[in-house]
């Protein structure tokens, strides 16, 4: 095996890893909450896409068992997706949770800059 | 911190941990060649088991049932939080004032108003199926509730912001959720007095393929489903309404 070929059989890790990392770096940089909401979604996609990248399976189907594919045929993996769903759901309710906070700091404290938020001091 | 520190921290430790993480995938199966022997075992059983066709949703409300438990109640404290934050903006807002008819005065034509009101019963429909036929196509109470949830919005667009609180009554939805996450416990906890352990599968199977199949797969997958969807109507709901008392106390 030639090392490119190699090489490709670690590349959706590496994006996942990437979209860590490149989430991470924006919630840092974040001049604006809203900004670091949808960072912080980034940085959790990272991990659907390292989930998905180890359930692929080669040469099989979806794990949804139908006429084409009969009970017990080859399939990714199951487990995996299963986590997934319930995470994204969950994920988009939490973005939300952190919204409302977002809404009620800025009724607060007039601003939603993380970097001139200060602690409550009244 | 300043943001330049801040930059520096973050670079070099960004490098350090993606150089970490890089060498570590060098551990991990190679891309398409994973294969846990609890997969396997799943595969190879679970219809024969649970009567049902979609492994995922066999996993979420049988085998992993627990587990969901946990999720569903992480959703519930979730959309309550943000109940808890408007609940307690509202005594500082200004009385909320009757909202004015200004959508058709925001120049929108016919078409505009009604593709929304056509698109929520298609959206509600989606919803319902994917929702209804969980252990047997792509879907499941999670998937449709998500959609189905989402329909509100569709209200909002069409008709405006006046015609959603009439036609919505919030705490109906409240109460719709609460009950869907109480109705999975309460599953459980029937199964635990009837068969001795919590989540267990009590109720016939039904034959495979068929539109209520898979015991109590079915009813956790509704009662998921019910939660699910109020959740999001009720989130939809506050947040737009904050749009208005914010456009008020501004104005």
């Amino acid at each position: 095996m030639t090392a490119l070929s190699q090489w490709t059989l670690f590349f959706p890790y590496a994006v996942a890893f990437w979209l860590f990392v490149v989430g991470c770096f924006g919630i840092t940089q974040s001049r604006n909450l809203i900004h670091t909401i949808l960072c912080l979604t980034v940085v959790q996609s990272s991990t659907y896409m390292l989930l998905m990248s180890v359930d692929f399976h080669a040469k099989s189907g979806a794990p949804i068992f139908g006429s084409t594919n009969p009970p017990g045929s080859p399939s990714v993996d199951p487990i995996l997706h299963a986590l997934t769903l319930t995470d994204i759901v969950v994920g988009a309710t939490v973005s939300a949770l952190m919204l409302a906070l977002t809404v009620q700091i800025h009724r607060r404290r007039g601003t939603i800059d993380p970097q001139r938020l200060r602690p409550m001091s009244d | 911190m300043n943001l330049r520190v801040r930059t520096w921290v973050y670079v070099t430790s960004a490098v350090v941990v993606f150089g970490v993480l890089l060498y570590a995938s060098g551990g991990l199966p190679p891309f398409g060649s994973f294969s846990g022997a609890y997969t396997d075992y799943i595969l190879r059983v679970a219809t024969v088991e649970r009567s049902v066709l979609n492994m995922p949703t066999a996993i979420n409300f049988d085998y992993r049932g627990f587990d969901t438990l946990g999720e569903e109640f992480i959703f519930f404290a979730s959309v309550s939080g943000v109940l808890l934050l408007f609940r307690a903006l509202k005594t500082k807002a200004v009385r909320y004032p009757e909202p004015m008819e200004s959508e058709r005065s925001r120049g929108q034509t016919g078409a505009i108003r009604l593709f929304p009101v056509g698109l929520l019963g298609f959206t509600a429909a989606l919803g319902m199926d994917l929702g209804a036929h969980g252990q047997l196509t792509p879907g499941g109470g999670f998937q449709g509730g998500a959609i189905f949830g989402s329909a509100i919005a569709c209200v909002y667009l069409g008709l405006g912001l006046l015609a959603l609180t009439k036609l919505t009554h919030r705490s109906t939805f409240d109460m719709l959720e609460a009950f869907g996450a109480f109705s999975f416990a309460a599953l459980g906890g029937a199964a635990l007095l009837i068969a001795g352990s919590f989540l267990q599968n009590v109720m016939p199977l039904g034959q495979t393929g068929a539109t209520v199949s898979g015991g109590t797969i079915y009813f956790l997958s509704c009662a998921v489903f019910v939660e699910i969807a109020c959740g999001f109507a009720v989130l939809m709901i506050v947040f737009l309404r904050q749009t208005r008392e914010t456009q008020e106390d501004e104005g």
